[in-house]
């Protein structure tokens, strides 16, 4: 609750009013309570003076963003006109978030086995407790040579985000800090899962967009392309069922491939899952600043978890954050081709070409923008 | 064709992923059995157990040393304690020092283990204490957790 009470502002204002917002404003709690803990190790004073701190300045500032640029409020209506399938957009939303919801609900059934992995104990719970000492004594934890075990160069979003759950609530339990870490971790899963209903949805907006019965050429004779051939509203919705059940299927399969490590107080699933969800929203979702916020706060959490989020491979956010700046500063990509051409494979961006009206599974970008 | 195809790995795409969820629901089921809830409520309560000693011991504001006959035994205690006890920059500044002691028979040990103080200087004429306010029958180690 104390971490959402803190992102949740910061939260708003890079997302927006969006479901996928729900799951992510702990999640930039967490990654504020993470620098919190970098500026007190630096520089002292008490860590919840630091996290309080952080959070008050990071609400006061989405504050007077929003009071100078009135257009940038998260409620502010756009002049974009209703499409036909906006109610079903809004079910399909609303069905997402209740089936993730739903599907993590009887995953953390696990938390009733009061499991407390080796690296929970060893490194990110024990660095919690280190968080609420003394900055002198802090420091002291930090270099003393016998602690080499805890004095790991993790970066402090886990330890950080436990150490203000028992700092507010008095409780310094091992259980406490699992069940914390849990949370973190469906959330992040929650977040990844969602990226299916959202591209079920996009898929469905530009099959929509695609069946508009074609306007007759001079001379009476209509042009039609296969997707012609889509009869009825029915079929164009069928994407987006397919993006929830897609999404609660992952859900299933993350907690049985990460289970017992997803509830024991592990960090693992918490930055591989944050940067699945990285790639899914910053690659394969059309550019846009609410999917932009979406993407920092995702690398964020998966740089500021573990060190394996930033210097991972293919997966890590660091290559990610490469990909998304060839992406969205226009540098010259073979993704970027006139879309009657054939189109190599891009990073994290698939198509597939079928006659005269080919169904967009995965857009491009620039053929996007210059459609819109 | 290309719909055809499309559809058929399509198809094969939502199998696979209904098959995969499947075995994951499995295995979240398999947390909440029996010998798995068993193990790690035997873990949990050795090391609430040696938290408990060690806090009969020192206060968490008292600078301690931590030892141990072994890496096994040093990174037990530290994992029972280190959350919340004081380590002492040097040893001079140590009041006491904490290790385990395994192989303890009767009441009043941890699976066989207590936590024991050596104090600099004795405390009460006393230079060395056992831990107490808890105890776990039976033979340790805890089982070992997934790493």
């Amino acid at each position: 609750m104390i971490l959402s009470a803190a992102g949740v502002l910061p939260a708003l204002a890079l997302i927006g009013l969006r479901w996928i917002a729900i799951p992510l404003v702990p999640l930039t709690g967490a990654a504020l309570a993470a620098l919190a803990a970098t500026g007190y190790l630096a520089v002292g004073g008490t860590f919840m003076v630091w996290f309080v701190g952080l959070a008050v300045v990071g609400a006061l500032a989405v504050v007077a963003y929003w009071v100078t640029r009135p257009d940038r409020r998260p409620w502010a209506g756009t002049s974009r006109p209703r499409t036909p399938l906006a109610g079903w957009h809004r079910i399909a939303g609303v069905a997402g978030s209740v089936a993730i919801l739903t599907s993590c609900a009887w995953c953390l059934r696990d938390l009733a086995s009061p499991t407390v992995g080796f690296d929970a104990r060893a490194v990110w719970l024990m660095t919690a407790g280190w968080f609420l000492q003394s900055h002198h004594q802090l420091l002291i934890d930090m270099r003393v040579p016998d602690l080499g075990v805890g004095q790991s160069a993790y970066p402090p979003l886990v330890s950080a985000s436990t150490a203000v759950s028992w700092s507010v609530t008095g409780n310094h339990s091992m259980r406490l800090g699992v069940v914390v870490i849990a949370l973190l971790n469906t959330c992040a899963l929650a977040t990844a899962a969602f990226a299916l209903v959202e591209c079920g949805r996009r898929v469905t907006g530009r099959l929509s967009t695609a069946a508009t019965p074609p306007a007759a050429t001079p001379g009476g004779t209509p042009t039609a392309g296969p997707l012609s051939l889509i009869r009825g509203r029915s079929w164009v919705a069928l994407p987006m069922m397919v993006g929830v059940v897609s999404a609660v299927l992952l859900i299933f399969i993350a907690f049985g491939i990460t289970e017992p490590f997803m509830t024991n107080g592990y960090a693992d699933p918490l930055w591989s899952l944050a940067a699945v969800g990285a790639v899914a929203y910053g690659l394969q979702m059309q550019p846009g600043r609410s999917e932009l916020g979406v993407v920092l706060v995702l690398v964020l959490v998966a740089g500021l978890s573990k060190d394996e989020g930033p210097h991972a491979s293919h997966r890590g956010p660091g290559p990610d954050v490469l990909l998304l700046a060839v992406r969205d500063l226009g540098v010259p990509c073979p993704c970027n081709r006139r879309r009657d051409g054939p189109l190599p494979p891009c990073p994290g961006v698939g198509r597939t070409r079928g006659g005269g009206g080919r169904p967009a599974v995965i857009g491009n970008p620039a053929s996007e923008r210059s459609r819109e | 064709m290309v719909t055809a195809a499309g559809v058929i790995v399509a198809v094969t795409a939502v199998v696979g992923l209904v098959g995969q969820a499947a075995r994951g629901a499995q295995t979240v089921n398999t947390q909440r059995q029996s010998p798995t809830a068993r193990n790690a409520a035997l873990d949990d309560a050795f090391f609430r157990c040696l938290d408990t000693q060690a806090r009969s011991l020192v206060s968490p504001g008292q600078p301690v040393e931590l030892y141990g006959s072994n890496l096994a035994d040093f990174v037990t205690l530290l994992q029972g304690v280190g959350s919340w006890v004081t380590i002492a920059d040097s040893r001079s500044d140590a009041v006491a020092g904490l290790a385990l002691r395994d192989h303890v028979g009767g009441p009043g040990a941890c699976l066989g283990t207590v936590v024991a103080a050596v104090y600099t200087p004795p405390r009460h004429g006393v230079s060395v204490r056992v831990g107490s306010g808890a105890s776990v029958p039976g033979n340790g180690p805890p089982p070992a957790p997934p790493l």
